[in-house]
C-alpha cells in the first residue's frame, strides 16, 4: 500500500514537471566543495561521529564520510554538515530505512 | 544567521547517555533547532541550542535517560544578565555610544587635495568664508555649493569639488593650466649653457641646434641658436627647446676632532599625547635640547577624530666627537645635507660616488660626487651671454 502511494506520488510530480524531491520523500544532497553538504528530506540522524555521519532517508541509510564532521544545522527535514568531506554513499546492506525515533 | 543567534542567545550543551542520536532526532522533530552538533570526547555529543528552547529539551532528556550539561552560555541576553549587577558600566557604554553617534553628525577634519600653485591656506580660508569649519553639522554642508563657491574664489582654480566621507570633508581642487609664455615675435633669442656638462639630448622646438649628443659644453656656450637664416638672408627667431646634459656636482662635508655635536645624554622619558580637534592631552617632556622618537602613531589620521602618539623623548647634550667612525658619519651627514640642498629641482640622479679621506690632524673629509641629467639651457640675447654659469651650483 505504502509502496503504491510512493509510486503514485512520484508519477504525479512527474506529470506536473516538478522535481521528485519536492514531494518531501526523496532525499536531495547538495555538496559545496569539500567542506559543506546539505541533505534535505532526511528522516533523522542514525549515527553522529567525527569521521562519519549516517542519516536515515527514504532511499536508505546515507553515509557522509570525512574528518572533523559537524552538523551545522539540524531541523526536522534539513541538515547541513561541515568538515572535510571525502565521500557520500548509500549503504547497500540497508534496503529499507530503519526506524529512527 | 550567526548574528541573529547571538542576539537571541544560545547555550552550548553536552549530552551524555545511550541514545543520543534518538534524542536529537526527537528534539528536531519537535521543532527545537540545534546546530554545531559534533561528537566530543567520552562518547558525548555537543550541540548548541537556542536559550529559549533549552527548557523544551527536558522531557526528551528524561524519556531517553540522558544527561545534559550546559558548557557555555553565549549571546546578548547573557551579556545583559552579566551587566545587570553593574548598571553604571551599562550606562557608561550607552553614553559612549550616544556620544559617538552624536559626534558622527559633525565634520571633524577638512582635507584639501590638489593644491600646488594655489596655497592650501587660501582654500581653507575660502572654506571658512563659506561657513564651513570643523564642528559644522554634516547636514548643513552642501557639497556642490561649496565646490562652486571655491571654484569662484580664484581664477587659477579650474574646478573644485567637496565630498563628505564620514566626519572628513575632502575638498579637491583642480588647478587650471598656466597660460603659455607669450614671446614677442620680434624678441629673438638663443639658448646657452648655464653650467658645464656633456650633452645627452637636444630638442630644438624653434631655432637651430649648435651642439649634439656627446659634446662637452662650458657655461655660456651656445646650444640652440636663434639665428636660422643664411648669410645672404639673415633671419632670427626666439629659440626654444630642451637641452638635456649630464652634469657633475661635488659636495664636501668635513668633521674635525674635538668638534661638539648634540648626542643623547642617556636621560629619556616616554610620552603619550592625544590630539583632539580643540585640545591636546599629554605633553612631550621639555628638555633644553631633545630628540623625539615616535614609536606608535594613529595610522589613519583622516578616519579618526583624534591623533594618538606614543614615543620616547631623549635628552641631547653637546659632546666632543673623538671617535673616527663618528667623525666619518658626521662628515658624511654634512656632505649629504649639502647635496640635498645643492642639487637643482628636476635634476635626475644618474650616479653617486662617496670618498672618505682622513686628514693628518685626524679630521675626516667626505666628498660626494654625483652626476645628474638636467636641462642646462638658459635664454639669452642672440648676440651671446655676458655672464657664465649663473645657475651653476656645483663644478
Amino acid at each position: 500500500m505504502k509502496k503504491r502511494r510512493k509510486k503514485n506520488d512520484s508519477a504525479f510530480l512527474r506529470a506536473l514537471d516538478l522535481p521528485e524531491e519536492s514531494g518531501g520523500r526523496v532525499p536531495r544532497v547538495t555538496l559545496v566543495g569539500v567542506g559543506f553538504a546539505m541533505i534535505e528530506n532526511h528522516r533523522g540522524v542514525y549515527q553522529c561521529g567525527l569521521d562519519c555521519v549516517r542519516l536515515v532517508t527514504e532511499a536508505g541509510l546515507l553515509t557522509v564520510k570525512g574528518g572533523e564532521l559537524c552538523i551545522n544545522e539540524l531541523s526536522a527535514d534539513r541538515l547541513c554538515i561541515s568538515g572535510n568531506i571525502t565521500g557520500i554513499e548509500y549503504d547497500d546492506k540497508v534496503k529499507r530505512a530503519p526506524k529512527w525515533q | 544567521m550567526s548574528l541573529w543567534k547571538y542576539l537571541c542567545g544560545y547555550v552550548r550543551i553536552s549530552i551524555k547517555g545511550a541514545a543520543l542520536e534518538r534524542l536529537i532526532n526527537r528534539a528536531a522533530a519537535a521543532g527545537i533547532r540545534m546546530w554545531d552538533v559534533e561528537r566530543a570526547a567520552g562518547g558525548a555529543l555537543e550541540a548548541s541550542v537556542a536559550a529559549g528552547d533549552f527548557r523544551r529539551l527536558r522531557p526528551f532528556v528524561r524519556r531517553m535517560d540522558c544527561s545534559v550539561t550546559v558548557i557555555g552560555k553565549r549571546g546578548l541576553p547573557f551579556v545583559f544578565i552579566r551587566y545587570r549587577e553593574r548598571p553604571v558600566l551599562l550606562w557608561g557604554w550607552a553614553v559612549v555610544l550616544l556620544g559617538v553617534i552624536a559626534a558622527s553628525r559633525f565634520v571633524w577634519f577638512i582635507r584639501v587635495d590638489g593644491c600646488s600653485a594655489v596655497p592650501e591656506s587660501e582654500i581653507r580660508m575660502a572654506i571658512a568664508a563659506s561657513g564651513v569649519s570643523v564642528g559644522t553639522l554634516r547636514s548643513d554642508i552642501g557639497a556642490a555649493e561649496l565646490g562652486r563657491y571655491i571654484s569662484g574664489c580664484d581664477s587659477r582654480i579650474a574646478w573644485a569639488g567637496a565630498a563628505l566621507t564620514g566626519v572628513v570633508l575632502t575638498v579637491t581642487v583642480v588647478e587650471s593650466d598656466l597660460p603659455p609664455q607669450i614671446v614677442a615675435v620680434d624678441s629673438s633669442r638663443s639658448i646657452f649653457a648655464a653650467k658645464p656638462g656633456v650633452i645627452v639630448r637636444v630638442t630644438a622646438l624653434t631655432g637651430s641646434p649648435v651642439v649634439y649628443e656627446g659634446a662637452a659644453v662650458l657655461p655660456g656656450e651656445l646650444l640652440i641658436s636663434g639665428s636660422v637664416g643664411s648669410e645672404e638672408r639673415p633671419m632670427t627667431v626666439a629659440a626654444s627647446g630642451e637641452v638635456l646634459a649630464r652634469v657633475a656636482y661635488t659636495f664636501v662635508g668635513a668633521a674635525s676632532v674635538g668638534e661638539e655635536i648634540p648626542v643623547r645624554s642617556g636621560a629619556a622619558e616616554p610620552f603619550v599625547t592625544v590630539e583632539l580637534p580643540f585640545l591636546t592631552l599629554g605633553r612631550v617632556p621639555g628638555y633644553d635640547m631633545s630628540e623625539t622618537e615616535v614609536l606608535c602613531e594613529t595610522a589613519n589620521r583622516s578616519a579618526l577624530p583624534f591623533v594618538y602618539t606614543r614615543g620616547m623623548c631623549y635628552e641631547l647634550v653637546d659632546a666632543a666627537v673623538a671617535d673616527g667612525e663618528q667623525l666619518a658619519a658626521l662628515a658624511l651627514q654634512r656632505a649629504h645635507d649639502a647635496m640635498l640642498g645643492g642639487l637643482p629641482a628636476g635634476a635626475e640622479l644618474v650616479s653617486k660616488t662617496t670618498r672618505t679621506t682622513v686628514l693628518a690632524d685626524g679630521s675626516v673629509e667626505v666628498i660626494i660626487t654625483v652626476e645628474t641629467e638636467e636641462d642646462i639651457g638658459v635664454y639669452g640675447p642672440i648676440t651671446g651671454l655676458e655672464t657664465d654659469g649663473t645657475e651653476h651650483t656645483g663644478r
